[in-house]
């Protein structure tokens, strides 16, 4: 798996290539743990290239959104797709998470809430 | 006499506690087991899931057997499932996705089995359940859920009980003394309800023929859905039958109400009807409740092959998915996943056939997707699991029929089973037998 991160103003734009899975779900949880000691809190997963996702992953993203409610921070989605979104559909996990259509309407959206500073 | 009764009800009051103060007692890291289906104790679960939003509660395990409502709503629900979870013995339509997506972890087992698995293979520290309310004696009863529930409560470090005046008191061995509780809540919500579906056309073709099948004086045994309660309505005219099942449904309460089950022909309990479970309606509820001539035993003893044979002329009838031109029975695995579970099916269908005079029928429609697929197959799809081994496999039976497999050559069973496949499917499958070398 490849795991791109960018900072966009207050977001920090994860962009994921491959499976997440049992075996890279940990690789994943370590780099959101370093932006969030970092101190930041918006996250955007972006699934466009993801081909798998695995419900290790899940509970991970789970486990990671709460940690950040600590700080009024979450996490958006976008690029869900083919079994990626069916994975989401089934899981009920669409029902917690905000998902956009892209990357742009999810970034306007968290700019909107905190102003990139 | 008074005094007696005093101390019971001064250890109710002790033990007496609020959902939330009950949930206090489970611990991180906790293993749970819930009582099954309609014994599912809405309060208990909801506070568990209360304790768990608010992070107070992680690292928990929770064991379901056909999880419904009550679970589906609490601990089942996704936004709890980094730190609650959950285990299926059998899986539903509450757990089915999660099943599918790894959320929940499905676990294979024969029902009689689970008791054992419950006592010898897990560690339990908690067992929350529906019970009926306390007698003078000092009694709960487990009411429509003996099963697994009953050794789970005896073999668990906490046991916390939801007492609900709508939960029926069951004969046999179904009692619980309060001295074995450690916690009680009251709520006395309504049971939840499994109506029976709207019969099929293919129901009433299928109930004739099994109805057929079955002798007076026979000893049932039927599943709950359209078949069972097509099956019931067919057996009107049938005399002296008795109840030997794991679930006990709707369609029994009118055989029985009708005079056609009297269990007087009964080798093993004679004039009892004897459950596992009951799923059914209020109706179904309110008739076992305090009626002596209905009795629940755990699952380990109701569905163990052995006590099943003991009931002469013993007719057990069950669903199945699919078949394959070998005989084989899957019951449980539906494009590509876990869909059910085995559950009681292969502890009947052996215990059925070891009977003298038993039969083991399994039923279903010759066709799937509005008649778009066959249910006989020449093979399983690769990953399928077998609920019934072919050696097990007796008699089967859809709308176009019924056949006896047993004593047969592979041949002959490759084309009895195609003889009651779909006419129109018959021709292929007769072509992917001989590709088989079946004939």
């Amino acid at each position: 798996m490849e795991i791109h991160a960018t900072k966009e103003g207050n977001a920090i734009v994860i962009s994921l290539k491959g499976r997440l899975d049992a075996v890279t779900s940990s690789e994943f949880e370590t780099s959101l743990s370093d932006w969030i000691s970092k101190g930041d809190n918006n996250f955007l997963l972006n699934f466009a290239d993801l081909e798998y996702i695995s419900s290790a992953a899940l509970r991970s993203i789970l486990a990671t959104s709460k940690k950040l409610k600590e700080t009024q921070g979450k996490i958006f989605l976008t690029g869900l797709h083919g079994p990626v979104e069916e994975v989401f559909k089934i899981s009920g996990f669409l029902s917690i998470f905000k998902v956009f259509a892209s990357a742009e309407a999810a970034l306007k959206e968290i700019w909107k809430t905190k102003q990139p500073g | 006499m008074i005094e007696i009764m005093n101390t019971y009800f001064t250890e109710y009051k002790r033990k007496l506690t609020d959902p939330k103060g009950a949930s206090e007692k489970i611990e991180n890291g906790n293993t749970i087991v819930h009582g099954l289906s309609i014994a599912e104790p809405p309060a208990l679960l909801s506070a568990i899931a209360d304790r768990a939003r608010a992070g107070r509660l992680r690292d928990i395990k929770i064991y379901s057997l056909l999880p419904l409502a009550h679970a589906a709503k609490t601990v089942l629900v996704p936004d709890l499932s980094d730190c609650i979870q959950a285990y299926s013995w059998f899986v539903a339509a509450a757990d089915r996705d999660r099943v599918k997506v790894g959320l929940d972890y499905f676990v294979p087992n024969y029902f009689h089995q689970i008791p054992r698995l419950c006592r010898d293979f897990m560690k339990i520290d908690v067992t929350i359940t529906t019970v009926s309310p306390m007698d003078k004696s000092g009694y709960f009863s487990f009411g429509t859920a003996n099963d697994f529930t009953s050794t789970a409560a005896r073999h668990c470090g906490k046991l916390i009980v939801e007492v609900n005046q709508n939960m029926p008191r069951v004969f046999g061995d179904s009692l619980l003394h309060i001295s074995e509780v450690d916690a009680i809540v009251e709520n006395h919500v309504p049971l939840l309800e499994m109506v029976p579906p709207e019969p099929e056309p293919e129901d009433e073709i299928i109930g004739k023929l099994i109805a057929d099948l079955v002798p007076d004086g026979a000893t049932i045994q039927l599943g709950v859905g359209g078949i069972p309660n097509s099956i019931a309505r067919h057996l009107g005219g049938h005399k002296d039958l008795g109840i030997h099942t794991e679930v006990f449904g709707p369609g029994m309460v009118d055989l029985i109400e009708k005079g056609v089950v009297t269990g007087r022909r009964k080798t093993m309990h004679p004039r009892k009807s004897v459950f596992t479970v009951t799923q059914g309606v209020k109706r179904t509820y309110e008739f076992i409740n305090d009626n002596p001539s209905i009795e629940s035993y755990p699952v380990s003893y109701v569905n163990e092959p052995a006590v099943i044979a003991q009931n002469d002329n013993m007719i057990s009838i069950n669903s199945i998915i699919e078949v394959d031109l070998l005989g084989q029975c899957n019951a449980e695995f539906l494009g590509g996943s876990q869909f059910s579970g085995t559950g009681g099916q292969l502890d009947f269908v052996r215990g059925a056939f070891n009977s003298r005079g038993g039969k083991s029928i399994l039923a279903f429609y010759s066709t799937a997707k509005n008649g778009e697929i066959s249910r006989v197959v020449p093979r399983f799809q690769t990953g399928t699991v077998v609920t019934t081994p072919r050696m097990d496999t007796h008699y089967l039976v859809t709308e176009y029929g019924v056949v006896n497999l047993k004593g047969k050559s592979t041949r002959e069973r490759a084309l009895d089973i195609i003889n009651i496949a779909h006419p129109k499917f018959r021709e292929s499958l007769l072509r992917e037998a001989e590709d088989m070398h079946l004939i």
